[in-house]
């Protein structure tokens, strides 16, 4: 008897071993779908290497991206800003004067005043785990002006970016926290506060639900008696539940695999157009071979950047070939790399430099053929298909290129900030404001040891020209003037050969016609994504409209970790809070009805 | 002792289908058990002497095909329907085995399995029945019975848990216990406890009883009446004193042989072993490893036919005793 | 029986402390709760004395001593109720995973009361006719609902009854995932069956057939047992041998093995509750490790050993409490 009792102890203690061993398991198996929260600075100026999951691949760089929107440490700026009673302590180079709208009020009809303005800047700047700084650490003193509907807010330096500051999702109403410099602690289990059409009725891990917010000033107000948000595991089940008419509308990454999966339904539309998500090939040049212009751009002329796209992108969505750079079209973009294949310039140089082909058919020169190191993370299924495709051309060519892989975890929070790698490929995110180059291009934001290795210029590339029109660029406060600047200095990465562009990534929304109607295709594109959806019509009426997440935010405070998610501020932040500008579908800014006017900007 | 008997089997036929084919287990066997008497079946391991009586009391797998009758206080039971099977089991036949501890439900004390045993077959009260069946672990010799028959199996030694079987067995005062090797597993002083058991049960209660067993030791201790069993089939059936001296089968008289004895110096074990069941050979199936075979032996089988007071089933009965004695 | 009890009650407090510093050295390795922080909360990361501050905090000293000593400061913190917050916007820990743990166990609970009956009425139906036509059907089902794997049954289920069935009938029978409709609020039981029917049917699949398997295998045995012949020489009727022998002895290994499995369920749903987006613990563990969460994976990697240790005390009482041959002491 006493052996059956061992026996059964045993296997109790290895049967929870077996579980802590298959929780551990899963864990390793579930973190790709899991991690895939799309990190977007959002409430600061947005920016950034980012990631899109894209359906095989979903892992990429999450968090080290937000660095990039990050100015280098300053914790000297951190202390606490009192609202305005002090006298400044430097010199302002630039004032924004805010003049709120006196119809603006919150949900609970309290006015919005300046008091909510200081509250953020406080918490955004003083709050343990604040996510960024970036802009507000410009600020040298923010205060209530001539009446409590007024802010003025001193720069210490000329900031062309302001239009990022006070966005969408940064107001915090001050009455409704506990503490304005250090909001860490709430924003636990609900958002307490909204001047937007829409506020949050009631949050937990299973939905949102949003009711209209009878205070809302505004001329477009919530349509449907109620919004709810739901969780959905991964694009197989969001598209079964938008399928059976669970959900109404669903925003997924979009895939030739997802377009496919609802042809059948005759009232499931598909809408796709192009956002700000793009790929491109990027060429490291600290060191190793490329460190080399003349073998860098040879290399760069080798690759038919047109034949690539025919090969690996049209059959994923029939769109154009990219040819801006390190952004999207738009008033940024001026085709810079148009042109860039040519194959026997490519050879000429080489040969004109001291290069030979050696006996195995590779570019050579002091008798060495340098090996060119391809990292991409394995796994991901288009850029291998990519690398299966470019390297037995480019060995044709005469260039020993080779795959480096490996896993996403490796490329991008390893590799890639180390610069170890030759040749790169990965999906970046460009959001409205250009002020992201200067974070990702500029020489002082190579990943040194003055940085804390934190800088985001993962191709080591630094041209002090290009430096400089960035940083005037990002003091340039007017736009087209600051657009020549920015166009100058993607002109200087296409002639140092930085990278190549190869194409827009397309967003998708895919909605229920007999269930939601209205605007639905309207704002796709938008950095804040489907914020319009207080104008959307209830077609089925059922009383709501039901939208599904691809992933879930796990807590609701907009200035700590919470916000590092796109789905984050998609779904709660953008939805609920006002700022002093909001994001078109075309990439610009457009003033809210917040605002009593266009902010006065003075340079002093 | 012209009264009807406890038990009459005739012709009883038991084969097994198995995937190599038919195995014929027992092969027309017939007797006759009177009330009260004690008959011993001797036979070694397969001979069918087991499968016989559990072919009687319905207790075979249902690959069994069973014809020929047996008859038990009038009652038919080969082929009998369910009900009437239910009414005879336990009730005018009844059986103990040869493990009793396995054969005795774990996980229910022993006082409410005989208890189970007379609500089967009598309309008592649950009390009632209770205080019946400590009285019969008090017949049987079970000690403190009244606290004995809250125990379970496992708490009684191999000689009790056979009591308590007994006790089972003869709960509706059957006219017939079969007893399968019920001594097989016990020690030789436990064993000679047991059989005084059964002794007195036939003698206080008039029950009568088969005794199944492979050792003619125990036989020769308390039957009245000995049949040995040999592939299936009887081959002598006699008094017990008859067998023993002067046996007519020369399978009795290797088994003999084979028996330890005091006077014995060695053993003679009978040479070769038991026929092929599927296919058993078309005369004596015992000629292959008969010393006294002949051509004559393998022609038919030999019918049992009496031989001076006992029966046999050897075609030179005669002359083998004769010369062997 | 008590002093058993007890003296496995206490047995359990060194077990549990055993098996939870196994725990903490695991997660502690697998999650780098620093670096997760860390990660988190980027600005932090740049300020050592911050940082060093967050260490003495939270315990996260490093080395074998420094894991000891973390270990105790885990401890403490966890008895006396001060629970380390998310590291995900500093929530507290325990009204979610109060709320996740309700779940799963009320998933758990209906599916087990739902499947075990199930499994065992085909285990009694194929053991009865060993060999026979239904026997093997019902081993041929089993082995294919034991093949069945959760994501694979719950894909095919929301496929027929939600996305199949509202293109052929024009609404779902079922819904495909959520344990209310959108919008709902407060508790309604009709409903939240309804939203647990596929689910339930996924778990049920697989308790279904290892419990068919378990009954068969069991009453098998106990049919051809000894004291099962006893039974039937003794004149009872065939349902009284079925019911009170047969059944009921074949019955006592599979109560143990139940307890174990209802142990098990607390942590035990996890890709189900993936793909039906069930709010329980499953999801709780998904999302938390996703995010290197070790605040919120020690208390629930406490809940599931917990739980299997107890029920595992639960199936030995069980076990002694159905079969006298056993003896607790």
């Amino acid at each position: 008897m006493s052996t059956t009792r061992r026996g059964t102890k045993i296997a109790a203690l290895a049967l929870s071993f077996a579980f802590i061993a298959a929780a551990c398991g899963s864990d390793k198996a579930a973190a790709p779908s899991a991690t895939t929260a799309k990190p977007v600075a959002t409430t600061a100026a947005p920016a950034g290497t980012e990631a899109p999951a894209d359906t095989t691949a979903a892992t990429e760089a999450p968090a080290d991206t937000t660095a990039a929107t990050e100015a280098p440490a300053d914790t000297s700026t951190a202390d606490t800003a009192t609202t305005g009673t002090e006298a400044p302590t430097g010199t302002a180079a630039m004032r924004i004067t805010y003049d709120i709208s006196d119809k603006a009020v919150w949900d609970d009809a309290s006015p919005i005043t300046a008091d909510d303005f200081i509250c953020a800047y406080n918490a955004i700047m003083n709050t343990v785990g604040s996510l960024s700084t970036t802009g507000y650490d410009q600020i040298l003193k923010i205060a209530a002006g001539d009446s409590d509907k007024q802010v003025v807010v001193d720069f210490k330096t000329v900031y062309a970016p302001y239009r990022g500051l006070f966005g969408a999702g940064t107001l915090i109403k001050h009455d409704a926290v506990k503490n304005c410099n250090d909001v860490s602690g709430d924003f636990q289990t609900e958002f307490p506060f909204s001047n937007r059409p829409y506020k949050l009725q009631s949050w937990d891990t299973s939905q949102s639900v949003f009711v209209p917010n009878e205070n809302y000033f505004g001329v477009d107000k919530a349509v449907t008696p109620k919004v709810v948000i739901v969780p959905k595991a991964d694009q197989e089940t969001e598209i079964s539940a938008l399928l059976a008419g669970e959900v109404d509308f669903i925003y997924p990454q979009f895939s030739p695999e997802t377009a496919d999966a609802v042809k059948g339904d005759p009232n499931i539309k598909v809408a796709i157009t192009l956002g700000g998500d793009f790929e491109a090939l990027y060429f490291q040049q600290q060191d190793g071979p490329f460190a080399d212009p003349i073998l860098r751009q040879a290399f760069a002329q080798s690759i038919d950047r047109d034949a690539l796209f025919q090969q690996i992108y049209v059959p994923i969505f029939d769109g154009p070939l990219l040819n801006c750079g390190p952004i999207v079209p738009g008033k940024y973009c001026a085709d810079a790399f148009k042109d860039t294949y040519d194959p026997a310039a490519a050879e000429k140089l080489l040969t004109d430099n001291g290069w030979a082909k050696n006996g195995d058919g590779f570019w050579a020169k002091d008798g060495t053929a340098p090996e060119i190191r391809w990292m991409i993370n394995a796994g991901n299924s288009r850029r291998e298909n990519t690398q299966a495709y470019l390297i037995p051309l480019l060995q044709a060519a005469g260039f020993n290129v080779v795959a480096d892989n490996c896993e996403a975890e490796c490329v991008f929070q390893k590799r890639l900030p180390s610069l170890d790698y030759d040749l790169g490929m990965y999906i970046s995110t460009a959001p409205p404001d250009p002020q992201y180059l200067t974070s990702s291009f500029t020489c002082d934001q190579i990943p040194t040891a003055a940085n804390e290795f934190a800088g985001q210029n993962s191709q080591g590339w630094c041209n002090k020209d290009a430096s400089a029109l960035l940083t005037k660029a990002d003091a340039t406060i007017d736009p087209d003037e600051r657009a020549g600047y920015i166009k100058q200095a993607i002109d200087l990465m296409r002639k140092d050969w930085v990278l190549l562009p190869t194409f827009q990534f397309p967003k998708s929304g895919l909605y229920n016609s007999t269930k939601v109607g209205g605007p639905v295709e309207a704002d796709l594109n938008n950095f804040e994504a489907f914020l319009n959806f207080n104008q959307w019509t209830d077609v089925d009426g059922d009383g709501q409209i039901v939208i599904g997440a691809e992933q879930w935010p796990g807590c609701l405070n907009p200035i700590t970790e919470c916000a590092n998610s796109s789905w984050y501020v998609w779904t709660i932040a953008f939805p609920l809070v006002m700022g002093v500008y909001d994001t078109t579908n075309d990439g610009d800014y457009v003033l809210t009805p917040m605002m009593a006017s266009e902010p006065v900007v003075e340079i002093l | 002792m012209t009264t009807v008997p406890a038990l009459s089997i005739r012709d009883l036929n038991v084969t097994f289908k198995t995937l190599l084919g038919q195995v014929q287990a027992v092969r027309g066997v017939s007797l006759d058990v009177a009330p009260g008497e004690v008959l011993g079946v001797v036979g070694e391991s397969g001979s069918g002497k087991s499968v016989s009586f559990l072919a009687v009391m319905g207790l075979l797998p249902k690959s069994a095909r069973i014809t020929g009758s047996a008859v038990v206080a009038e009652t038919e039971l080969i082929g009998a329907s369910n009900k009437t099977m239910r009414k005879a089991r336990g009730a005018k036949i009844a059986m103990i085995f040869q493990d009793p501890l396995s054969a005795l439900n774990p996980v229910q004390r022993v006082g409410h399995q005989i208890v189970e045993m007379i609500q089967a077959h009598q309309s008592v009260s649950k009390a009632d029945a209770m205080s019946r069946a400590v009285e019969l672990l008090d017949i049987v010799g079970i000690p403190q019975p009244k606290d004995r028959a809250r125990q379970y199996a496992h708490e009684f030694s191999g000689g009790m848990r056979q009591r308590v079987m007994i006790a089972m067995a003869i709960a509706n005062d059957p006219l017939m216990l079969i007893a399968d090797e019920p001594t097989t597993a016990l020690d030789v002083t436990v064993q000679a406890q047991i059989l005084e058991v059964l002794e007195r049960i036939r003698r206080d209660l008039g029950t009568a009883v088969v005794l199944i067993t492979h050792d003619l030791g125990v036989v020769a201790r308390i039957a009245d009446r000995v049949q040995v069993m040999y592939a299936g089939r009887i081959v002598e059936r006699s008094e017990v004193v008859a067998l023993f001296e002067h046996p007519t089968h020369p399978y009795t008289q290797g088994l003999m042989q084979s028996l330890p004895g005091p006077t014995r110096e060695r053993l003679h074990p009978i040479p070769g072993a038991p026929p092929n069941m599927l296919r058993p050979p078309s005369g004596c199936a015992f000629a292959a490893r008969c010393p006294h075979s002949i051509p004559a032996c393998s022609l038919e089988i030999p019918e049992l036919r009496p031989i001076r007071g006992s029966e046999s089933a050897c075609i030179r009965a005669e002359e083998l005793q004769e010369v062997l004695s | 029986m008590f002093r058993f009890i007890l003296r496995r009650v206490l047995w359990m407090i060194p077990t549990l402390l055993l098996l939870t510093f196994v725990v903490y050295c695991a997660l502690r390795l697998a999650t780098n709760p620093l670096a997760s922080y860390a990660r988190s909360n980027p600005r932090i990361a740049k300020q050592p004395e911050k940082m060093q501050q967050y260490i003495e905090t939270n315990g996260l000293w490093d080395g074998f001593g420094g894991y000891v000593r973390g270990y105790f400061h885990w401890l403490r913190g966890f008895l006396t109720g001060n629970w380390q917050p998310s590291i995900k916007g500093s929530r507290p820990v325990w009204p979610n995973l109060k709320q996740a743990l309700i779940n799963t166990v009320r998933l758990g609970i209906v599916a087990s009361m739902v499947a075990i009956p199930i499994g065992l009425a085909f285990g009694v139906f194929a053991a009865l006719k060993p060999g026979k036509l239904r026997d093997s059907a019902v081993n041929t089902g089993a082995l294919i609902g034991f093949s069945v794997q959760p994501f694979i049954s719950a894909v095919l289920l929301q496929l027929t009854f939600a996305v199949l069935w509202s293109k052929w009938f024009g609404s779902p029978l079922l819904p495909t995932s959520g344990m209310y409709p959108p919008g709902h609020e407060g508790f309604d039981p009709v409903l939240m069956l309804k939203y647990m029917t596929l689910p339930i049917i996924v778990v049920s699949i697989q308790t279904i057939a290892a419990y068919s398997r378990y009954m068969r295998a069991s009453l098998l045995d106990v049919l051809s047992s000894d004291y099962l012949r006893t039974a039937k020489s003794k004149g009872i009727s065939d349902r009284r041998v079925l019911i009170r022998h047969a059944l009921r002895n074949a019955l006592v290994p599979i109560v143990t093995l139940a307890a174990l499995d209802v142990g098990s369920i607390v942590g035990g749903l996890i890709i189900t509750e993936a793909i039906f987006e069930y709010p329980g613990m499953g999801k709780f563990f998904l999302t938390a490790s996703a995010n290197g969460d070790f605040p919120e994976l020690m208390p629930w990697m406490v809940i599931v050993t917990t739980s299997v240790i107890v029920f595992n005390l639960l199936a030995d009482l069980s076990y002694a409490a159905l079969d006298p041959r056993i003896r607790l002491d």
